[in-house]
């Protein structure tokens, strides 16, 4: 049975040959159902890996041959099938079929409609690849094919008119930029490891990492922060973080499905999939929660101030994926990777809710007829959207009840037992991520008031209408999810804690504690309210309730842009034209030099070249004469 | 002063002259006169230096052989200079400068 | 005395023959030349060469250039030299010296004359000799056959891709090498 496990990353590449060689022949919907079916089978074997693993938990190595074999460097095509992966595997293929089918509806019509198919299946390849690899090596390319993926989706529209095109394009080269940064991390974590290992695989370097080093030795720390580097460059951490938001230039459905539910979450997979190496260092260990604690405050605060809706929820991502860091780094495995996959859930259910809300506004701003410039992602022109959609609404509302935490959705749990871990070992911690539970709940009800109470605030509002059953079928689904999904591990039951337990050896099954969740409940009910005292009983116009210098630098989302701008962007455009200058004089110019020198030796030479007989004849004679001196002095020596 | 001092003074002041002629002249028939007294001056020369060393039917033969070659180049010459007034409608050696670099 | 004043003639008759403006006199001259030089060989000993340069030099050769320049036509224009004067005499003068300071020491005493005749020498000690002048011969009569074969009307079919017309109106000079390199190319064809 775990021989299958080839099969999850087999049917997408399938798909996407598939998808190329025939995509241009067949008509719109087949590609993307043939996409879905594919990512649907890739979930089945995922399905049949789990039941393989109920009855046989510790799992298996499966091999398929070397691939690289240099000195002592040894590198095999394997994957690893255990609870961990298999719990990966599944929230990947499974909302990742799920955006599939979403994505039949929203990109009906579009010109590149196969193409968007083609990258979906190809990033499920990368990420499964990502997810099952057995050695760091294979991860990486997973890794690295996660992050082609996310560029071409993010740059998909690359030729819309009017310069929108050209942000997409330059979203797209940001986040690439961004994320190999961290890759740099990554690789060198990958060095250091082959250096004191002596191997790649999981099993030599972190069987051995605990009998080779000590609690607290220099390397431990240098490799896990290393590795840290990777993850916030993908799970969009501080200081990496701020590829994500302009990710959301690309198609609501990859950004559904890569920069919310699966891709982003690849470092706080990375993370519970090295802890050994992390429990070794509590320096690394403070600075995963540092990092993690200090981007769920930042970003959350940094959404409060946002007016686009697609913007709000990847701030939202930020937030949350900070919330999962902090969660590994306290070494609350099953906390960080339970919240991931309901994250999983409502997140990408708010993704592409909101996705549906801009195809509604959208198609209502078509039949209210043209007027001025208008974005149909900019929550202001939204409202009153309740009653036009009211699929959407309802979904919407599980989502966003989740991602406040409110008992019983999904998100109540997976935070709270969060929360629960840093109350009990870091309580400054603590503190940060309650607030920035406040904040999450202020700004999703914010977001909800501004979209869809009140009255439509312009045409395009009043004349939204509902998506098609492409689009909502999954939302249901996720809808559902999202509510029950804190099932998986109920305080006191542990499902999902007994199951990883058999690959993290953490399962710190913290007792359900009343007073950490009675008060980030109360909070999150203190947001709403707070939202709504400032945006539900009166109209939202072009003035927000909070104007103000505070929210002011929310909304510019603390300069932060505008500061790598000035420490990193402009400094190194300023070294680029400095070294373009030095490659255009010197280097460029010895060459050009001596080319010119050679015109010169040439055009001189030139006119010797008369092409006139009697000279010709002179220089025979020239030449004569010469030998005839030469002959001459020979003999008189 | 024998009569190979004369041939060989004038062997020299033969090839003097065609030189000179080769450098000077421009009609294309005329450069070819130039190297045919050239020639006759190197005819001379080969006798005369076979009658000084004792072999003067050597020389002869030599000498036979050029005065074969110098016919040919003098026939295929005028040959050239009769087409190249086809084309050229001129027997100027400056007009023949297409090789001009 | 009869040498020296045959040489005189005979340098005489060379520079008139550089000198003349006229071609068909020029010509002339130079038979002269020839003839005088082929007496010349004859006084050396050199009988056999002497008649052949006679008969072929002064005969063959001269009915050749006259028939060159009635195909050519006259030309009488005395064009100015492209050389300066100056520097076509110098060289002239420095190679002749040269070579006339490498030939001064021939006092060398004439060796026996046990020699071969003639006959002997041409047609067994240098056959070989022989044999590259029959070839040399063929090699002109074909080059000469082909310098004046009448230029043919062209008849090939993909001619009109390049008939002269469609050459570019604004053609540099440079460029006319090119053109009668591809003529004489079609005229192969």
């Amino acid at each position: 049975m775990f021989n299958l496990v080839p099969l999850v990353i087999a049917f997408p590449v399938a798909g996407v040959l598939l998808n190329l060689a025939f995509g241009t022949r067949i008509r719109e919907p087949i590609t993307g159902i043939i996409a879905s079916v594919i990512s649907g089978l890739a979930f089945a074997v995922s399905v049949l890996l789990l039941l393989a693993l109920i009855s046989q938990p510790e799992g298996a190595i499966v091999s398929l041959g070397e691939w690289i074999q240099v000195g002592g460097l040894s590198i095999s095509w394997s994957f690893r099938v255990d609870t961990l992966s298999v719990a990966m595997m599944l929230v990947v293929t499974g909302v990742g079929t799920l955006i599939h089918i979403y994505s039949i509806g929203y990109m009906h019509g579009d010109a590149r409609f196969t193409r968007f198919f083609v990258y979906l299946n190809l990033f499920l390849a990368a990420m499964l690849l990502l997810v099952s690899a057995d050695n760091f090596l294979l991860l990486f390319v997973g890794w690295e094919g996660v992050g082609l993926c996310s560029y071409l989706l993010i740059g998909f529209w690359f030729d819309k008119p009017g310069g929108e095109g050209w942000r997409n394009s330059s979203a797209a080269r940001k986040a690439f930029l961004a994320n190999r940064v961290g890759d740099a991390g990554l690789l060198l974590a990958m060095f250091a490891m082959f250096w004191v290992f002596g191997s790649l695989n999981f099993a030599d370097v972190l069987g051995q990492a605990e009998e080779t080093l000590a609690v607290g030795a220099p390397l431990a720390t240098l490799i896990s922060l290393l590795l840290l580097l990777g993850v916030t460059g993908k799970s969009a951490q501080i200081p990496l973080f701020v590829w994500l938001p302009d990710a959301m230039a690309g198609p609501t459905p990859a950004s559904a499905l890569i920069h919310a539910a699966t891709m982003v979450t690849a470092g706080v997979y990375l993370i519970a999939r090295t802890g050994v190496l992390f429990a070794l260092s509590p320096v690394a260990q403070g600075m995963v929660v540092l990092v993690g604690t200090c981007t769920a405050l930042l970003a959350a605060s940094i959404a409060v101030g946002q007016n686009d809706i697609k913007r709000v929820l990847a701030y939202s991502t930020i937030s949350q994926l900070g919330f999962m860091v902090a969660a590994v780094g306290m070494g609350a495995y099953t906390a960080g990777l339970f919240h991931l996959v309901t994250h999983a859930f409502f997140k990408a259910l708010l993704f592409m809710a909101a996705g549906s809300v801009i195809h509604g506004v959208a198609h209502g701003f078509g039949h209210a007829g043209r007027g001025e410039a208008f974005d149909p992602q900019d929550m202001r022109v939204m409202g009153g959207l309740r009653s036009k959609m009211p699929v959407t609404f309802w979904t919407y509302i599980a989502g966003a009840l989740a991602l406040a935490g409110l008992p019983p959705l999904a998100g109540f749990f997976s935070k709270d037992e969060i929360l629960l871990v840093a109350f009990e070992h870091y309580p400054l911690a603590y503190v940060a991520l309650t607030a920035a539970a406040f904040l999450t709940a202020f700004y999703i009800a914010r977001q909800m008031l501004m979209v869809f109470f009140g009255k439509g605030r312009t045409q395009a509002a009043a004349h939204a209408v509902e998506s098609g059953r492409y689009m909502l079928i999954p939302l249901i689904i996720l809808a559902g999810l999202s509510v029950i999904g804190g099932a998986l591990n109920l305080p006191g039951v542990h499902t999902l804690g007994g199951w990883l337990e058999h690959t993290t050896h953490e399962a710190e099954a913290g007792a359900f504690n009343a007073g950490v969740a009675g008060v980030s409940t109360a909070l999150a009910l203190l947001g709403f309210g707070l939202a709504y005292m400032l945006y539900g009983r009166r109209p939202v116009g072009e003035r927000d309730p909070l104007e103000g210098a505070l929210f002011n630098a929310l909304r510019n989302k603390w300069w932060v842009d505008e500061l790598y701008d000035r420490i990193v962007v402009r400094p190194y455009n300023c070294l680029s034209r400095l070294a373009a200058g030095f490659d255009r004089t010197v280097i460029d110019g010895a060459g050009l030099r001596l080319a010119r020198l050679m015109i010169w030796l040439g055009e001189t030479a030139r006119i010797t070249q008369t092409g006139q007989l009697n000279w010709n004849v002179a220089g025979i004679v020239g030449g004569l004469l010469i030998v005839l001196i030469i002959v001459v002095l020979g003999r008189g020596a | 002063m024998t009569p190979l001092h004369v041939a060989a003074t004038g062997a020299l002041v033969l090839l003097g002259i065609g030189l000179y002629g080769l450098l000077a002249l421009r009609n294309l028939i005329k450069v070819i006169i130039a190297l045919q007294i050239m020639v006759k001056g190197v005819v001379l020369a080969l006798v005369a230096a076979g009658s000084i060393s004792g072999q003067i039917n050597l020389g002869q033969s030599l000498a036979v052989t050029l005065i074969v070659a110098d016919t040919i180049v003098a026939v295929v010459g005028l040959a050239l200079a009769v087409q190249v007034r086809r084309r050229f409608g001129s027997l100027d050696v400056q007009e023949l400068s297409t090789l001009r670099g | 005395m009869l040498q020296v004043s045959l040489l005189i003639a005979a340098v005489f008759c060379a520079i008139q023959a550089i000198r003349t403006p006229r071609l068909l006199v020029a010509a002339i001259w130079l038979a002269g030349v020839s003839a005088l030089v082929a007496v010349l060989l004859y006084l050396l000993g050199a009988h056999e060469v002497a008649v052949i340069e006679l008969s072929v030099g002064a005969g063959l050769v001269t009915v050749l250039f006259v028939f060159a320049i009635s195909l050519a036509g006259e030309e009488t224009t005395r064009l100015p030299a492209i050389i300066p004067r100056p520097l076509a005499i110098g060289l002239v003068a420095a190679s002749i010296l040269l070579l006339a300071w490498m030939l001064a020491p021939t006092d060398s005493p004439p060796a026996a004359a046990d020699e071969s005749s003639f006959t002997v020498v041409v047609w067994q000690e240098r056959s070989a000799d022989t044999l590259a002048q029959i070839v040399l011969i063929f090699a002109g009569v074909l080059g000469v056959l082909g310098i004046l074969a009448e230029e043919r009307p062209v008849e090939k079919p993909g001619v009109e891709a390049v008939q002269p017309g469609d050459a570019p109106a604004d053609k540099l000079p440079e460029q006319v090498g090119f053109e009668v390199e591809s003529s004489l190319e079609r005229e192969h064809a």
